[in-house]
């Protein structure tokens, strides 16, 4: 007889006949008004999210719509002269802008719902990608922007997890994510098949040959024998419980819930898994999209490369090089949005870019093209969403001694202001106005992305980046 | 009280005092909580949970029965005498744990930590130090033959963690991480420190200009012991046990070549010594390609570690003389034209930490002042610098405050790297790069060329101390005298800190009068780390058996048991080793497929990279101490259970005596005594054999099943329980 626990676990990745989610009835302590509100709302507005962050500060902000002389001012942006890294004219949605070739790599479908929003993010080092992320102490308690997102959305999807899973970290300890103060491990495409398909058809797991054999030839396994381990597991929690403080008993039902979880998703995940057999940005959007679908968590990281870290750079080749490729660049966000197109999850998912800083756009080296160095003057949110007016919002301007660099912002038009005194979104203000603009984008109301950033956090909404805003 | 004797097996000497109780959270608060996580009010941490805690953090090993009957014996009056007493039983037992071998290996893993070793490509963060195309960069195959090369992965990550842990053995001043020049290293090691110091004599240098180096030739008709090749300089092309790559040797086209000019030198025959035969000739189609070979590093070479003291000169040896090397005795010194001072020199580090024309030194300045102080180079440093020399003039405007405000104290701190390190971490500057300039190393050290500087020593201006230091010698003196403002040395504090994250797995609040009372201690007893780390283990700061200022600000932690900690135990409760394949390195493992002697361990190594590990973070103050069950954690531990369920039983378990394998599992893997007892009295011992023997009754019962399966499903379950893979409960 299952347990009523198990029953609500079993629905966790939907709703139940009651129309409520299921996270409601395991737990009505939850639900307030505000948030059982956004759990209905979820269906229509509420958008999960994938994010690429790169700690590398790739030059994805030196090639894209804004950098071309029919947008920027003040100055020439230079752009590799490779010819597949040609000057094109693009339309996105309604409008058309200049950008280089690579960037037509994405559909028509893609380009109408791209926004690119030019923002400075204050940071020059790759180590400062955790400050980047927190917008350099504008978040209130210095949550991670995405981090403050998923602690907003999990309740309105009733998600596993509330903590963002970075999917593209790899080794890489400044791409990982923290949630309230916790550093959270990375997991990366095969590891998640590895752990969540768990260890069926991989006979060193099997039993190491005290296996025996079922009727029809099946060999019983470790793996067989869970069901029966998480009952007896269940009872040394109990037993573990027993005179237990209050952090202890919050550590054994965190365990607990974690290891249920796995045996849903294991479940639910298989044939998705299943296809991955790389860590590339194609797996880690086949991984993205399953996670999402299994409802894991509402935001996810991935890893895209435009040309790495690259001081020294003759010729902008590897710049060229990771545009174009056909597994990376800009293929990479189209694979990403292709593979949450074939899960049916187009409109439910939006997309962004967070890198830690940019690249020079017009400096020396950049000049000579022999390279790019860190800029934190300038960087580019690639938003590609369900609720985002195609566009380019801000844009470069000479801002320091000729340095082109992130204008200010009209909020409403989302025009590039000339004199951050027109401007109601100063440039050093414009990092928040992206984190606020890519928040409406995601659904949430304007009261609850007030709510995670200080109050003399600035910036603004771009309302013309929002559809309906 | 005395000083602390120094003598290794002595115990500590050392003035306790009163267990504090009080005291102000300090100057780190923001970072002990910063998710304002709600905060709990204060309860004691029962004593078994606390003893099963810190023996495993320290030992891997589970409590023994007369170990608790001393912990459980202490009185429950309630009051200051009672945490005195629980302080004082609990010190004597981790004083000898202290002693212990499995401690040793625990500080091993969180000495590479501490000091920042680890985590960096050998394939792409050594071709500064070792050039593009030169030992370490097996591109375009990778090909290599046995483990010659992961073992060296593995010795650069080690080396100053041992040579760490021989000043904790000693009892020596652990401030020498600051300042000493011997370094434990191996013969493999002092090979690679020596080819650093050989000219730039790697292939595919294009227009750059290029030393020739020594001529070597092959001879794959017999097999040349290392003293002959070395003599003779001819080496021969025996085949590995186990090769890495898909290009073979091909008997016609591989025969007998020298290996002269563009396509010889050190670095190609460098790795010749490693396992792989380089292609002959160098270019697109040569005539034989590269292939796996048996190395000439032999397996012992990369555990021989030595105490060797690396004076600054001229080599005089040479990294291919092998046999020269294998004779250094501990003790004995080399000579080498780079300074190796500190944790902050080492290849691993200056691999981990890479600088470039544009960066100059500035990450390696910051990460040690972040290791050694426990603090990074800000904005808001106040101080004016007592030297401008090396101020980078592109940030220094005074428009640009938020650049200034860092670079002034950074740009003169940096340059004792940057005066004697050129931009690939090597001897070169301008004296192998002509005067065209142009990219070096494959760029990986920028465009630029750098001089040869003609001073050494740079300025640390950092909280206290503003002052010039002429050499590197000078610079761990400087770091040293570095306070918080209220007389207590930074290094201290952060030495302290890095151990409060290791065992609570979140930060003690500095000024908390018992952080700061520990602090101290390690400070009066000549910063013996033994004395620290006595100190810091039983204190209620990882007991939790008393209040302390930092609770007022974070709960007391329970954790997950994180990687090492979990492999640690497994392997040292079951005496399987290195049951987690941590000792090698698959620097290029991506699969979990295959059946063969390679592939296990290569699959164990992936499963146990799931679960979540001690780690750093560039210009975090921070150590990334993850303590959270998520599922993907809980999803982890579950498949490593499973397989080391299938090496235990058999071996350490036997279906014959059930009953007998069950208990043992109850106190080796689960960590229960005997003599532990609920408050209603009932044996928690009893009650989690019990319920281990009820899952193998109905796992045996299964159709199909077996006594080995059921009995492995048991260790499984025992392995997956709260108290083996948590920490604090």
């Amino acid at each position: 007889m299952p347990t009523r626990r198990e029953i609500l676990l079993g629905s966790m990745f939907g709703t139940l006949a009651t129309g409520l989610p299921a996270w409601f009835l395991m737990d009505p302590r939850r639900a307030s008004a505000q948030n059982l509100a956004c759990a209905i709302d979820a269906k229509e507005n509420l958008q999960f999210l994938i994010c690429c962050v790169n700690s590398n500060g790739d030059p994805i902000s030196n090639n894209c719509p804004g950098t071309y002389d029919d947008v920027a001012e003040g100055g020439d942006a230079i752009h590799p002269e490779d010819t597949t890294m040609e000057e094109t004219s693009l339309t996105w949605g309604d409008k058309t802008y200049k950008a280089a070739a690579p960037w037509g790599t994405l559909t028509d479908a893609t380009r109408a719902r791209t926004a690119f929003i030019h923002h400075v993010t204050l940071g020059n080092n790759h180590g400062d990608q955790p400050k980047v992320m927190r917008l350099m102490g504008a978040t209130k308690n210095s949550e991670m922007l995405l981090s403050a997102y998923a602690k907003e959305l999990a309740p309105c999807f009733g998600t596993v997890q509330n903590e963002p899973i970075a999917l593209g970290a790899g080794g890489n300890a400044s791409e990982l994510l923290s949630y309230q103060g916790r550093t959270l491990p990375a997991v990366s495409p095969t590891q998640l098949r590895q752990l969540l398909t768990g260890s069926t058809g991989a006979p060193m797991f099997g039993g190491g040959g005290g296996g025996g054999a079922r009727p029809g030839g099946t060999r019983v396994s470790l793996v067989n024998l869970r069901s029966i381990r998480d009952k007896y597991l269940d009872q040394l929690h109990t037993l573990a419980k027993q005179d237990s403080t209050g952090v202890q008993m919050q550590f054994l039902d965190a365990l607990a819930q974690s290891r249920a979880q796995t045996r849903q998703l294991a479940e639910q995940l298989a044939e998705t898994l299943s296809a991955i057999d790389d860590d590339g940005v194609a797996s880690q959007g086949k991984a993205a999209a399953a996670l999402i679908q299994a409802n894991v968590s509402p935001v996810l990281t991935v890893r895209i490369s435009f040309g790495g870290d690259n001081h020294s750079d003759n010729s902008l080749a590897n710049e060229v090089s990771q545009h174009t490729a056909t597994d990376n660049g800009c293929a990479g966000i189209q694979a990403i949005m292709d593979e949450l197109t074939s899960a049916s999850l187009q409109d439910k998912v939006t997309f962004m870019t967070f890198n830690v800083f940019g690249r020079n756009l017009n400096d020396s080296k950049a000049s000579a093209r022999s390279g790019r160095d860190h800029y934190g003057n300038h960087s580019v949110a690639v938003v590609i969403g369900k609720n985002v007016n195609p566009g380019v919002y801000g844009g470069v301007r000479a801002v320091n001694g000729g340095q082109l660099g992130a204008s200010g912002i009209d909020s409403a038009t989302g025009d590039s202001v000339a004199s951050d005194s027109d401007a109601d979104i100063p440039r050093l203000q414009t990092h928040v106005a992206m984190a606020r603009t890519v928040g409406a984008a995601l659904g949430l109301t304007p009261e609850i992305v007030d709510n995670m950033f200080n109050t003399d956090a600035g910036g603004k909404l771009i309302t013309a980046a929002i559809v309906g805003a | 009280m005395g000083s602390g004797d120094t003598t290794p097996s002595a115990p500590i000497d050392v003035d306790p005092g009163m267990v504090a109780t009080g005291g102000n959270a300090g100057a780190n608060e923001g970072s002990l909580n910063p998710g304002a996580e709600e905060v709990i009010p204060f309860q004691v941490q029962g004593r078994a949970a606390a003893l099963r805690k810190i023996k495993n953090l320290m030992t891997g090993l589970a409590p023994t029965a007369d170990e608790y009957a001393t912990l459980a014996a202490v009185p429950a009056t309630g009051d200051a005498a009672e945490v005195q007493a629980l302080y004082e039983t609990m010190r004597t037992l981790v004083v000898g744990w202290i002693e212990t071998p499995q401690f040793d290996s625990k500080l091993i893993a969180l000495f590479r930590n501490v000091f920042q070793q680890k985590g960096f490509s050998m394939q792409e963060d050594m071709k500064g130090q070792f050039l593009e195309y030169g030992p370490f960069d097996l591109n375009p195959t990778f090909s290599y033959g046995d483990t010659a090369y992961t073992r060296f992965e593995k010795n650069f990550s080690d080396s100053f963690a041992h040579t760490a842990l021989q000043l904790e053995k000693t009892g020596a001043d652990f401030s020498q991480v600051l300042t000493t020049r011997t370094h434990m290293l191996t013969t493999a090691l002092l090979a690679a420190y020596l080819q650093i110091e050989q000219p730039n004599d790697a292939p595919l240098q294009f227009s750059l200009p290029r030393a020739d180096g020594p001529t070597w030739n092959i001879d794959r008709t017999r097999t040349i012991p290392i003293d002959e090749a070395v003599s003779t300089m001819t080496f021969d092309d025996e085949a590995p046990t186990t090769g890495m790559g898909f290009l073979k040797a091909d008997a016609a086209e591989c025969d007998a070549h020298d290996y002269t000019g563009a396509n010889g030198g050190s670095a190609l025959l460098f790795q010749r010594l490693i396992g792989l035969t380089p292609r002959w000739n160098y270019t697109a189609n040569p005539q034989c390609f590269e292939h796996p070979s048996k190395p000439y590093f032999e397996p012992a070479d990369t555990e021989d570690w030595r105490a060797i003291t690396i004076t600054q000169g001229a080599p005089t040896l040479k990294p291919w003389d092998i046999p020269s090397l294998r004779a250094l005795k501990d003790g004995d010194s080399i000579s080498l034209n780079l300074p190796r001072v500190g944790f902050y020199t080492t290849p691993a580090y200056l691999a981990l930490w890479r600088t470039n024309d544009s960066n100059q030194h500035r990450v390696t300045a910051n990460q040690t002042l972040i290791v050694a102080l426990g603090q990074g180079f800000t904005s808001e440093q106040a101080l004016v610098p007592v030297t401008t020399v090396g101020l980078d003039e592109n940030h220094s405007a005074a428009d640009n405050p938020e650049c200034y405000g860092c670079h002034k104290s950074l740009d003169p701190f940096r340059t004792f790297w940057d005066n004697q390190f050129d931009y690939g971490d090597r001897n070169d500057f301008r004296d192998n790069q002509g005067t065209a300039g142009g990219g070096r190393f494959g760029g990986f050290g920028g465009t630029a060329t750098k001089e040869r500087p003609t001073t050494a020593g740079g300025a640390l201006s950092f909280g206290d101390v503003n002052t010039a230091g002429e050499n590197f010698d000078a610079l761990g003196p400087l770091l040293l005298q570095v306070t918080d403002g209220q007389g207590l040395p930074r290094f201290a504090i952060s030495m302290a800190q890095q151990l409060c994250y290791w065992a609570d797995s979140a930060g003690c609040a500095e000024g908390d009068n018992e952080f700061r009372r520990i602090a101290q201690a390690f400070v009066d007893n000549q910063y013996n780390y033994k004395v620290l780390v006595a100190e810091m283990l039983s204190s209620p700061l990882v007991t939790g058996f008393s209040a302390t200022a930092t609770f007022d600000t974070r709960n007391v932690t329970v954790s997950i048991n994180r990687r090492d900690h979990l492999c640690a135990a497994l392997g040292n409760r079951l005496n399987l080793g290195d049951v987690c394949g941590l000792d090698y390195a698959f620097p290029m493992s991506n699969g979990f497929g295959g059946q063969g002697d390679t592939d296990t361990p290569k699959a164990v190594f992936r499963i146990a990279g799931t679960i979540a590990a001690d780690a750093f973070s560039r210009g975090s103050e921070v150590p990334v101490t993850p303590r959270v069950p998520t599922l993907f954690y809980a999803a982890g531990s579950e498949l490593f259970c499973e397989y080391v369920a299938g090496k235990a039983v058999g071996t350490v378990y036997d279906t014959g005596d059930v009953d007998g394998s069950i208990s043992a599992m109850v106190h080796d893997i689960m960590g229960y005594t005997d003599a532990e007892v609920l408050s209603d009295q009932t044996s928690v011992a009893q009650s989690a054999a019990a319920i281990l023997r009820a899952n193998y009754d109905e796992a045996l019962a299964v159709e199909g099943s077996s006594e080995t399966l059921a009995l492995q499903s048991t260790f499984a379950l025992a392995c997956q329980s709260p108290t083996s893979v948590g920490l604090g409960i």
